[in-house]
């Protein structure tokens, strides 16, 4: 005969294993996720960008960030698609997945993306295109494009040159010669006098472009464009919605949530191909306008949709 | 309360909570691929500063920031920049004279409003001899501001005691956003001539601005209380490289400022006097933008200024009556006597040096995290044979030391942290700490809510802690010395914050509306003219002044300004400011000696209902016509207005700004402007009775090439 005990923990069993399955099927769906998302640091941005490529896709995907891929030696196995967010996720990424695996990086840009090549030159991930990326600048066509726009009489475009964005000298001047733009430029090193290089150079342009570079570039240059373009009374084009909202008359760019969806539809329709297309810019973007700065160069600017469906008319 | 076990505890807290930051900022070295990532493109724009020393939009900002810009100034006509304070929701500015100006925040105050930091370009500009701002010495005129960030409540956490109530920064014009040459002359009422020039260029590595000018009037014709000040200011920045910036304003001003109490109608008694100024400045700021997200910079700054009055003579004290039953020969002997004068025609008079040397160092670690550490050594020094009276010593010496931080936190897109602490020493009182905590939550883009909460301390002036003034009878009456001033045994001021804002912006054409409503908890506050029992001390007639921390009140009430700008640039602009400010409490005056109340209600010293509005128009591209009203409710200022049932203390202002701009050439304009002040001369009196302020005139020509 069965003690109270026993018959207790019958009871129990009966309860507790409905209760554990329901539990168990629940987390299973996690459990299932076949895509691995890494964001290189727990910011706000690199999460904007993971849970858009979350709500895009039609099967579950796992969100870490890179500490604890690296802390917990991330088994990556029975995870079909691996995506990097951000330049430190790919880098890490690169060489720690296995090179059969497909590796999606997103969000960094091109430059990045070319230095992580050359870094790996013979890696077999390289060699076998199981990487591909969606960078996170635009394309100087695009910015090109967009100046055009703005100021259609714009001949002579002004741009400096960081250490990061003269390595782009050459394509940067094909674009221009392509939409018949005449670009003047500066290259700035570090131990140049930022008004001596930038005044005559902006003085002598109908507009100035500001390009991405390193922080610190960007950082230091941004205060002397912004106040020696006001000066001159030269509209400036920045690259972001915050030099937009400093006093650039406008900037295309993309939003994390932009980089999401295209990443997403990426994953869609390659995740799974042997072999991977080429790296994409952002095929969604978004133009910023600041009317304040605009007005006080008398110039009318049309809005922020129009702007941004005549640059995607454009690029059709 | 303990000051030393509150310091103690609030150091560490805050020492803690920036190493936490700081460490967490810590990017681990990898040899990635490339230094150009994705972050370099999130870089920060600058907006407000002053709230924290951080660069924050005004919607994350911890506290009510206003913001007076271009327009504005062009606008308002404003031919002084304490004016330009009219136009600021919860402020009051008046006339003390006709070149004396006052500018408080929430009232209570006497004509020389004491608890608001003035800072040019982050220099402080108070003055710790007078407690104050002396306006007509600064160096500076409307035409030198780019724009001022006016911080309305408490911001000791970013600024030290003396932004008790609020703070000001006058951010003048960047010398590398101008070119060319500027030249304005002013001429109209009160026999005002003033001309001024401003040249910017760059030379070499340096893009300066050099600013010169003189003021002149004669004052009201009543009292004829007249000013002159001349002024010559260099500003400058040199970029020896892309990281480095070294800034540097020096400059002097020379003049006088007549000074009496227009209270008293009569002009003799009024005793109106030139009080001479003479002031120079020194301000250099070096600052490095380094790798990591982060800034430094480290500032040198000296302030000097000396201030002159007339003594009265033996014959004229004994002419006016001023000494009572004694001869000439008596008086004299009194005179010499004492030390120093004792018979001044002003007490504004003496000599105040400040040197402070600082470092600030801001970084953003994360795109959710910003944070600024910095420190302050402030050395004061202060002579003045008529409010400083110590036989023994020329200069009076003191040491503020400041340590101050702030880290902002965007939690989530909606969700804004800020905290801040500041640890003061001073080397009469001794330590304390203040700190504000504010979230403010984003409704939607457009709109913000903002709840802070803060406590402060005020360490008493130079002045307030060594205040001292007798006069020694013993030459004719041995053993006799009248007491006039003692310092007293000073605390700090105490003020706690609790405050609700809203702000919301229409962001197409640059509107906003921005409310603040307030309760403002002010204890152990010290005000002028407090008396005590006698002394033994005083052998003359017990009774003098003496400081105390004896007094409190609380403000509370709400202020909004609602802007709308056309989206075509200012071609039409209105801004309404108004605030209710209800001031409850008690002023222990002492026993003072006409037996008024000891204890006396402290609410009339403050304007129930304080409104500006300012509307302008540009017909056309070179045209401007602005028209601004100003109304302030009834307000006993301490020391002022002793004649209070006499007739209207409120009062209405219109002011009227025509201008014309002709172009002479591509790179040459005229403007010719037409400021017409109280513009249907509905007179009344600011701060004194007899202080009338009714239409004044006046044209201004302005050449630029």
């Amino acid at each position: 005969m069965p003690n109270k005990l026993t018959q207790e923990s019958t009871k129990l069993r009966d309860w507790l294993m409905p209760i554990a399955a329901l539990v168990f099927s629940l987390f299973a769906t996690t459990s299932y996720a076949d895509k691995l998302l890494v964001i290189s640091r727990q910011l706000d941005s690199y999460e904007r960008v993971a849970h858009q490529i979350q709500d895009r896709l039609k099967t579950p995907a796992k969100v870490i960030t890179l500490s604890e891929f690296e802390l917990t030696e991330f088994d990556t196995t029975g995870y079909q698609t691996i995506v990097a967010i951000g330049s430190k996720s790919g880098d890490i990424l690169f060489d720690r997945i296995p090179a059969e695996k497909n590796l999606i990086i997103c969000f960094l840009p091109r430059q990045t993306y070319q230095a992580l090549l050359e870094k790996y030159k013979d890696h077999p991930r390289k060699l076998d295109r199981k990487v591909s990326a969606i960078f996170f600048d635009q394309p100087y066509t695009r910015q090109l494009a967009l100046t055009r726009l703005v100021a259609p009489k714009a001949k002579k475009v002004a741009t400096a040159l960081g250490p990061h964005s003269q390595k782009d000298l050459k394509i940067l001047t094909e674009a221009a010669s392509k939409q018949s733009i005449d670009l003047t430029y500066e290259t700035l090193q570090d131990d140049d006098n930022p008004i001596h290089k930038l005044q005559p150079l902006i003085r002598d342009a109908d507009l100035f472009l500001s390009l991405p570079d390193k922080s610190v570039f960007n950082r230091t240059t941004a205060k002397w464009i912004l106040y020696i373009s006001f000066r001159q009374r030269i509209p400036l084009i920045g690259f972001s919605k915050k030099y937009v909202e400093a006093g650039a008359i406008a900037a295309v760019h993309s939003t994390p949530e932009q980089i999401g969806q295209h990443t997403a539809e990426f994953i869609i329709d390659y995740a799974s191909n042997k072999q991977l297309p080429e790296p994409e810019y952002p095929k969604y973007f978004t133009v910023s306008t600041n009317n304040t700065a605009a007005n006080s160069l008398r110039i009318r600017l049309p809005s922020e949709e129009e702007l941004t469906s005549k640059l995607m008319e454009q690029e059709r | 309360m303990n000051l030393s076990v509150l310091s103690g505890k609030s150091i560490r807290t805050l020492g803690w909570f920036l190493t936490a930051t700081f460490s967490s900022a810590t990017l681990a070295v990898t040899d990635q691929a490339s230094d150009f990532t994705e972050e370099d493109l999130f870089i920060d724009i600058p907006q407000v500063i002053s709230a924290t020393h951080l660069s924050q939009k005004l919607t994350e900002a911890p506290a009510a920031i206003s913001i007076i810009d271009q327009h504005m100034i062009e606008a308002s006509g404003a031919l002084n920049i304490p004016d330009l304070f009219r136009l600021v929701p919860g402020m009051q500015v008046f006339h003390v004279n006709t070149n004396k100006m006052g500018v408080t925040y929430h009232g209570v105050t006497d004509d020389f409003p004491s608890r608001m930091e003035v800072m040019i370009n982050g220099r402080s500009i108070y003055i710790p001899l007078l407690s104050t701002v002396v306006w007509e010495t600064i160096g500076i005129t409307v035409d030198d501001i780019d724009y001022i960030e006016v911080v309305r409540g408490s911001n000791v956490p970013t600024h030290g005691s003396n932004a008790f109530l609020g703070a000001i920064n006058i951010i003048t014009k960047y010398p590398v956003a101008e070119s060319g040459t500027a030249v304005k002359a002013t001429t109209g009422s009160l026999g005002t001539k003033n001309v001024t020039a401003r040249h910017s260029d760059t030379v070499s590595n340096i893009s300066y601005t050099l600013s010169a000018g003189s003021e002149k009037n004669d004052g009201s014709d009543y009292y004829n209380d007249g000013a002159h000040n001349k002024f010559i200011t260099l500003s400058g920045s040199l970029t020896p490289n892309l990281s480095d910036t070294i800034h540097f304003d020096v400059g002097a001003t020379k003049g006088y400022a007549y000074r009496g109490d227009s209270d008293k109608k009569d002009i003799d008694d009024a005793g109106f006097t030139p009080r001479e100024h003479l002031s120079n400045f020194q301000d250099i700021r070096w600052s490095r933008v380094l790798e990591d997200q982060s800034e430094l910079q480290l500032r040198y700054s000296h302030n000097y200024l000396k201030l002159e009055t007339e003594n009265f003579t033996a014959e004229e004290l004994v002419a006016n009556g001023d000494a009572g039953p004694f001869s000439v020969a008596q008086v004299q002997a009194i005179l010499d006597a004492n030390y120093g004068s004792v018979a001044p025609k002003d007490t504004e008079r003496g000599t105040a040096q400040t040197h402070t040397v600082g470092f600030l160092y801001t970084t953003n670690p994360s795109e959710e995290v910003s944070a600024v550490i910095g420190s302050d050594l402030i050395h004061e020094r202060v002579k003045s044979d008529v409010l400083l009276q110590y036989p023994d010593k020329d200069w009076i010496h003191g040491n503020r030391w400041q340590l101050f931080g702030n880290v902002q936190y965007k939690a989530t897109d909606k969700v804004t942290l800020n905290a801040g602490a500041m640890f003061e020493e001073s080397s009469f009182i001794g330590g304390a700490a203040s700190y504000r905590t504010a979230l403010n939550y984003a409704l939607s883009d457009v709109s913000t809510i903002r709840t802070a909460f803060s406590h402060a301390h005020r360490m008493p002036s130079l002045l307030e802690t060594n205040r001292r003034a007798l006069i020694d009878y013993s030459a004719i009456i041995p053993g006799t010395t009248d007491l006039l001033n003692l310092p007293g045994h000073l605390d700090s001021e105490e003020i706690d914050t609790f405050e609700l804002g809203f702000f919301y912006i229409w962001p197409e054409h640059g509107s906003h509306f921005d409310l603040r409503i307030f309760y403002e908890d002010i204890s152990n506050a010290t005000i002028r003219s407090t008396k005590i029992d006698p002394a033994p001390e005083d052998t003359f007639d017990g009774d003098y002044d003496i400081g105390q921390n004896n007094s409190e009140w609380t403000n509370q009430g709400a202020e909004f300004q609602f802007k709308y700008a056309d989206p075509s640039p200012h071609k039409n602009t209105l801004i309404f400011n108004y605030s209710y400010n209800q001031t409850r409490g008690i002023w222990n005056r002492g026993a003072y000696p006409e037996a008024n109340p000891r204890l006396v209600p402290i609410n009339p010293i403050s304007p129930l209902h304080t409104a500006s509005l300012l509307l302008s128009t540009k017909p056309t591209d070179n045209s401007l016509v602005a028209l601004t009203h100003y109304y302030m409710d009834h307000a006993e200022w301490i020391e002022g207005f002793s004649n209070k049932n006499s007739g209207r203390t409120n009062y209405t202002r219109t002011d009227l700004k025509l201008s014309n701009t002709y172009q002479l050439d591509t790179h040459s304009e005229l403007e010719l402007s037409l400021i017409v002040q109280n513009l249907f001369d509905s007179e009344y009196a600011e701060f004194y009775s007899n202080n009338i302020f009714g239409r004044r005139t006046y044209l201004q020509l302005g050449l630029t090439f």
